[in-house]
């Protein structure tokens, strides 16, 4: 009864999230930006038109491809993924300011407790202080907030067998980590082949995915015990029981709600 | 007619199934220990009693059951895994081991898991002891920053494993993820004077035993199944010198062993000791007495009991040799008492043993050295990491060595007295019988794999540490015996006698 109740109010709120319109709000007169709503563009080229106030935003294209899911269907097989744009890096906080400038209900302050738990921007000094890195990526936000920032930009989340296109199932890292001292961030992805032409970050923080709680397909990853393939039984029933990173990944992803706020969780858009 | 039939035949039915449910009763009971057949009434609540390793909350006095909260936090922090080496230590609390955990039989567990906010990765718990699903592997899993609750009740009495289980369960488990937890039977274990609790675990680093700085986890490594760190209570050296394990004479002493893995059983033994009980796998029942060495395997728990009448240092090992002596699964009990001379003479009289034939002397190697680094090895510093990782095995953290195995460094005229003899032993090897400080030792010491850095590094150190006061060793110095040996001018590498 809970588990269908839990679905509901995630079903309602999805449903909230889509028809939410910004209200017009005070805002603070710092920082001072030029900033006014950017123009869609086509997909003629990856850049952001520039006269956008924020910085211009890098954006690749991966070409279509196949996407082998890790964990096996009933029939295992690739399927095909079209080709999409998606960030070059993911969304700082100079980004979010300006979404959230322009968009009061996503402000620290007046968020709904629906969409995001308490520690929403946590790190932020107030509804218009980032902190003081802005070119780093914004964390402490939902899927629910990330979902609004891509819509507001005509853009979109990447599903989960994008970003794995791109990321992930591409390139299986042959290893955790090289003796380097940031152990298992290889987890948080590495460019795929080809793709690296064109530089694109990945591994400073993860990060969501449309479909993030779908990858798994026995059961209600939300449920009781939904989530016991990703435990024993995992190794036997992934595509690749070597592939530690897609592991710790996709664990990772199978132990969020929509309205978590973590400090190593932001996002990037796609269209 | 053919109502009748059909009423006997419901009835035989009937008969039947009876007869099943009452036999599948009976071998319920027999299989099932008969004290957690029934569930006791849940009396009061209070904390967990928990201890940080290597010690042992005290026995539990109560004598009903209880709720116990048992508060369990998650970390991913840097520690020392071995002098000079660091590693990304995942833990239960602040250290692996996790905290030793005791409950009494019956207990009902309010886990309260929690995922540090500054973690990155999602994680859960597995309650050995606890008797559902994923021993709460499925009801505990969280992401960083939230805290799941689940209880459980603890009705099986026995010595338990908890370790995480998210996949891939193996890294998480050699990350350091594991603690033991003490389901303690109503009626109580035997009163013992001491407890101390021993886990085993393994680390598998990029970089080879004793390689300095920051060691990444080697994926290749784990999946041979072939760490370069085998240790007890998470660090080389944790029982080692300053916490070594320390008891009386004459007391008694229980020691609880988990085995984490996440691959090698462990063949625990204390070297001049013998466990006069133990609770095989960590069981209720004491079920063997007189033991030399017991198994612990992976993923289980072993019991042992034992008095020691004879002072002196006993070592913990796992008796797979090479672990022990090379990966760092050494540990210390220190006896403290009066000497038991009619039980251990200790050494009665020596003299010379001259059968009138002689073993043909090794060749001398002349393989070709690495070249020395350009850097400022060879320093005392350096020589110090050499010996913290290495010559402790034998020669022990104190340099005193193991009465009448391996001589003394300390205060040692034989170390002392030439200097170019030091620099051969560390070459070459040293066997055969020598006199240090007037006792004499008849045993081996290996050709080591040291470059000329680490021998200059280490004999600087132990020349002027462990209370001697003498000249350094240099590179120049390793370089010039190392020549000597190379055109077969220098003395033998056996020395007759330390004299």
């Amino acid at each position: 009864m809970l588990g269908h109740f839990k679905i509901a109010v995630v079903r309602f709120a999805i449903g909230l999230a889509c028809g939410l319109t910004p209200t017009a709000g005070v805002w603070p007169r710092e920082p001072p930006t030029n900033a006014t709503r950017c123009a869609p563009e086509g997909e003629a080229g990856p850049v952001v038109g520039s006269d956008c106030g924020i910085e211009k935003r890098q954006r690749v294209m991966i070409p279509a491809g196949r996407y082998l899911p890790f964990f096996k269907q009933k029939v295992s097989q690739s399927i095909p993924v079209a080709q999409f744009w998606l960030d070059a890096a993911p969304v700082s906080r100079r980004e979010y300011l300006d979404f959230v400038r322009r968009n009061p209900a996503w402000r620290k302050s007046q968020v709904k407790a629906l969409f995001a738990e308490s520690n929403y921007l946590a790190d932020w000094r107030s509804d218009s202080s980032p902190g003081d890195d802005f070119e780093s990526p914004v964390t402490f936000v939902s899927w629910f907030a990330a979902r609004a920032f891509c819509a507001d930009r005509g853009d979109r989340l990447p599903t989960v067998a994008e970003w794995e296109r791109a990321a992930g199932a591409a390139n299986p890292a042959p290893d955790l980590a090289t003796a380097s001292a940031a152990p298992f961030r290889l987890a948080m992805g590495r460019a795929a082949a080809d793709i690296h032409s064109t530089p694109v970050e990945f591994g400073s923080t993860w990060e969501w995915a449309a479909d993030f709680n779908s990858a798994l397909t026995l059961g209600d990853s939300t449920g009781p015990n939904g989530g016991s393939s990703l435990f024993c039984g995992a190794g036997f029933r992934s595509n690749n029981a070597t592939d530690y990173a897609a592991f710790l990944r996709y664990s990772f992803r199978s132990s969020l709600r929509a309205n978590y706020t973590l400090k190593t969780l932001g996002f990037r858009c796609a269209r | 007619m053919k109502y009748r039939l059909t009423f006997l035949a419901v009835a035989c039915l009937f008969t039947i199934a009876g007869y099943v449910a009452y036999r599948t009763a009976v071998a319920a009971a027999d299989v099932r220990s008969s004290a957690s057949a029934s569930l006791e009434t849940i009396v009061g609540e209070e904390p967990a009693a928990t201890t940080v390793a290597p010690n042992v909350p005290p026995p539990l006095t109560r004598h009903h059951a209880t709720k116990v909260i048992l508060d369990l936090e998650v970390k991913e922090h840097v520690k020392t895994l071995a002098d000079g080496v660091t590693y990304t230590y995942w833990t239960f609390g602040d250290d692996a081991p996790g905290k030793f955990i005791r409950v009494r039989e019956g207990d009902l567990v309010e886990t309260h898991f929690s995922n540090h906010p500054d973690n990155m990765f999602s994680h859960n718990v597995d309650f050995h002891a606890a008797a559902g699903p994923e021993g709460g592997g499925d009801a505990s899993f969280v992401a960083p920053g939230h805290t799941t609750t689940f209880s459980w009740r603890a009705m099986n009495p026995g010595l338990y494993l908890y370790h995480c289980v998210a996949a891939p369960a193996g890294l998480h488990i050699a990350n350091g993820m594991y603690g033991l937890l003490l389901v303690e039977p109503k009626e109580g274990l035997p009163k013992v004077d001491k407890e101390f609790f021993v886990v085993q675990g393994e680390f598998y680093t990029h970089g080879a035993y004793g390689e300095r700085g920051q060691q990444a986890f080697s994926m290749e490594k784990a999946l041979k199944e072939q760490p370069e760190y085998v240790v007890f209570n998470g660090h080389v050296g944790a029982l080692m010198g300053e916490n070594a394990l320390r008891i009386k004479t004459g007391q008694s002493l229980r020691i609880y062993l988990g085995n984490p893995g996440p691959s090698l059983v462990s063949s625990f033994h204390i070297v001049g000791a013998i466990f006069n009980n133990v609770y095989g796998e960590g069981g209720s029942t004491i079920n063997q007495h007189n033991v030399q060495t017991t198994v612990v395997p992976v993923g289980g728990a072993a019991m042992v009991e034992m008095v020691t009448d004879v002072p002196g240092s006993y070592t913990l090992v796992d008796h797979a040799m090479f672990r022990a002596f090379n990966k760092g699964a050494m540990g210390q009990l220190q006896v403290e008492g009066t000497p038991r001379t009619e039980l251990f003479s200790g050494r009665q009289s020596e003299q010379t043993y001259n059968p009138g034939t002689h073993l043909q002397r090794v060749a001398a190697t002349t393989e070709v050295a690495p070249a020395p680094f350009a850097s400022a090895g060879g320093t005392s510093e350096h020589g110090k990491q050499v010996y913290s990782t290495i010559c402790v095995a034998c020669h022990q953290p104190d340099g005193n060595g193991v009465a009448n195995t391996f001589p003394p460094l300390a205060k040692s005229d034989f170390l002392m007295r030439d200097k170019d003899r030091a620099v051969r032993v560390l070459l070459q090897g040293l066997s055969g019988q020598v006199t240090v400080n007037g006792h004499t030792f008849n045993n081996v010491m290996p050709k080591l794999p040291l470059t000329d850095e680490d021998i200059a590094g280490a004999l600087s150190y132990v020349r002027a540490n462990f209370g001697n006061a003498g000249s350094g060793v240099s590179l120049a110095d390793v370089a010039r015996v190392r020549a000597q040996l190379n055109r077969g001018q220098s003395q033998p590498a056996m020395p007759a006698g330390g004299t």
